[in-house]
């Protein structure tokens, strides 16, 4: 089976010949290429060049089965709506926004929002014009065999990423539920731009939209009130736009009934496909309760601060571990619980990546 | 439900304009404003931490609840600062360590020392080695030095900020208290801090211990 046709197992329940890994990597294989962020991208710029260079390595050298075909991060966006992001010239830290955001106070907000209603997700900014560019090339090479997933945020981490700085923005759910709404919707448009302008540039497989504040920031009944219209919103656009699913990461622990319920409603009325959980998710409640129950196909999780710590052999352990937790293990793959930490070596990452590989051929736990 | 005092209610239901007008009546009334905060006020914060563990509330209903506690303190440390019966516990420096951006627990925990009585000087995120030792050094006698970091990669500058407080010949006077979620208690020891806290309650019962070690 090639890359793609390990996927497409999984999504309908059928045994692939291995289950694939999903590995979310952003920063990290920047910096296992020896790069540092600064050398890469700043303010208003991005190295396509070299970001091609070192994607294209990570996905030959460690030979995962699914990529976001570039380099991103969440701090897309957000200069060319006046905000500062941080680039830090560290080893191992990942860029990310500042307190210096757009909307400092709501006095800020009909600047921003009049400049959203014009945003050229592919011009703007030139960091995400250049990630476009490495798309191109991405796909170009390895598109033939292998998915490549767009990835943005959805509703409120979207909203918190491109504007508001985030204890904010935590505390305008509260004080202000209105203009949280008015600044998640914009938000969530800007982001089923974003994540169009990736399918054109060359993403060929289903979307990958994250709620990283998921019920771990948030309770689930937020988690509804606030997010789920979003969810639905770009599920059914990019299914229209692009005839293709979407999958879902979301943070924290669904295991509670209200938060199980926020994820029955998050596939029955918003139409998820799929799901990439963290480490509050054990894998046999995943294949129990989602895959299973639900009928949805999911990531089993294993914990990123356990990859980046190693040593190798208890990432095998750890790895082999949760295959024998999942019965037959249709419709599942392996995922980080969020993204493969940027501090990974090269060494770690590829032994969790061939654990998986090696642990996880089907049919699997046969008696 | 247990049943509270108003004021406790009020910070608990993170209700900021009922704690604010709460705390003016209770000062009318000639009430000590130290015990407004310890005796009322702090124990509706703890209790909120308590909800959370339990999974009622969540980030946003302990934020709503620390803002509302920040407001009344506002008003409040004027008269602390003032008043005879100011009882300062010590004197503590603290910040997310240099790399990690994330703030929300350790802000948490700055509030609480402050409510609990404590000078807190709170340097934000990412804050660099350099920038903890001159603040150490800005000030005379024993410092508490909270360092706070989420994420795991940066747990080494923990190391690297008690190394270089050592090295500066500070290291006698300053208590480190280390916390965060990738933090263990073996770890708090492997690099020779002393102690940590696993949530911001606990970081106010570490730092009066350190203050009288
Ligand atoms: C001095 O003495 C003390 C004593 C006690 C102390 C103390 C100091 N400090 C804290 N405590 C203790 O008391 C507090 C109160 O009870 C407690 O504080 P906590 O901070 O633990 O608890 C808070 C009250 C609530 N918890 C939090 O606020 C953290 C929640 C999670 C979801 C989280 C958030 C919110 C964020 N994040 Co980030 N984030 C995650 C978190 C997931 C998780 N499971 O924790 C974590 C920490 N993040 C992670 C990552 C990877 C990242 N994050 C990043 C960014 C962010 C946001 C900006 C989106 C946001 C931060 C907002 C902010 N202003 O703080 C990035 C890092 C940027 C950087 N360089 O720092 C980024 C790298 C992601 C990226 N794509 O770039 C993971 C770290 C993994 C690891 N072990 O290394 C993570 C565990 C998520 C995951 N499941 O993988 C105790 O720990």
């Amino acid at each position: 089976m090639n890359k793609k046709e390990r996927f497409q197992a999984v999504r309908e329940k059928r045994a692939p010949d291995f289950m694939p890994v999903w590995p979310r990597v952003q920063s990290q294989m920047l910096f296992s290429y020896g790069y540092r962020l600064p050398e890469v991208t700043g303010q208003d710029w991005y190295d396509s060049e070299k970001v091609t260079a070192a994607v294209l390595k990570s996905i030959k050298e460690i030979d995962y089965d699914m990529a976001i075909p570039s380099y991103v991060d969440y701090g897309f966006g957000v200069p060319p709506l006046g905000g500062k992001i941080w680039i830090p010239d560290k080893f191992g830290v990942a860029a990310g926004t500042s307190e210096d955001q757009p909307v400092k106070t709501k006095a800020d907000w009909p600047r921003v929002k009049k400049m959203m209603a014009t945003y050229d997700v592919k011009k703007h900014d030139p960091r995400m014009a250049g990630c476009l560019e490495v798309m191109k090339n991405i796909s170009a090479e390895v598109g033939d065999v292998m998915p490549l997933v767009p990835m943005y945020y959805v509703g409120t981490t979207a909203a918190m990423f491109l504007f508001r700085p985030n204890e904010a923005f935590l505390e305008d759910l509260f004080e202000d539920p209105e203009w949280v709404k008015d600044m998640v919707e914009v938000a969530t448009d800007w982001a089923i731009d974003w994540i169009s302008a990736q399918y054109d540039a060359g993403a060929n497989s289903i979307c990958f939209t994250a709620e990283t504040m998921g019920t771990l920031m948030m309770s689930p009944k937020m988690c509804e009130e606030f997010n789920l219209p979003c969810i639905k919103k770009l599920v059914d656009e990019v299914r229209k736009r692009h005839g293709q699913a979407t999958w879902l990461h979301i943070h924290g622990n669904m295991q509670t009934p209200k938060a199980y319920d926020y994820l029955t409603k998050l596939v029955k009325e918003a139409g998820v496909e799929g799901f990439h959980f963290d480490e509050n998710c054990p894998a046999d409640w995943i294949k129990r309760e989602v895959v299973d129950k639900l009928g949805t196909p999911a990531c089993i999780i294993t914990d990123g601060a356990a990859i980046a710590k190693g040593p190798a052999e208890k990432i095998d352990e750890a790895v082999k571990n949760d295959m024998t937790k999942i019965g037959d293990g249709l419709g599942l793959m392996m995922a980080p619980s969020c993204q493969v930490l940027p501090a990974t070596s090269n060494e770690h990452f590829k032994a969790w990546v061939d654990a998986t590989h090696k642990y996880g051929k089907y049919p699997l736990n046969q008696k | 439900m247990a049943d509270f005092p108003e004021l406790t209610q009020a910070v608990i239901n993170g209700n900021a304009k009922k704690v604010l007008e709460l705390v003016n009546i209770e000062l009318g009334k000639g009430a000590i404003p130290q015990s407004l905060l310890t005796d009322y006020m702090i124990p509706g914060m703890l209790h909120v931490g308590q909800l959370m563990q339990e999974g009622e509330y969540f980030i946003p209903e302990v934020l709503r609840s620390a803002k509302a506690m920040r407001g009344a303190l506002e008003l409040l440390e004027p008269m602390l600062a003032k008043g005879a019966d100011r009882k300062s516990e010590g004197y503590v420096v603290i910040g997310s360590v240099d790399g990690d951006i994330h703030d929300i627990g350790k802000n948490l925990v700055a509030m609480l020392l402050k409510g609990a009585g404590f000078e807190v000087n709170d340097l934000g995120v990412s804050v660099k080695t350099e920038t903890f030792l001159d603040a150490v050094k800005a000030r005379d006698g024993k410092v508490i030095l909270g360092l706070s970091a989420l994420i795991t990669p940066t747990l080494d500058e923990m190391q690297i900020v008690i190394n270089a407080l050592k090295e500066a010949g500070l290291r006698e006077r300053v208590k480190v208290m280390v916390g965060g979620a990738p933090v263990t208690r073996e770890f708090a020891e492997e690099i020779g801090s002393d102690g940590t806290a696993e949530d911001a309650a606990a970081a106010v019962t570490l730092a009066k211990q350190l203050q009288l070690s």
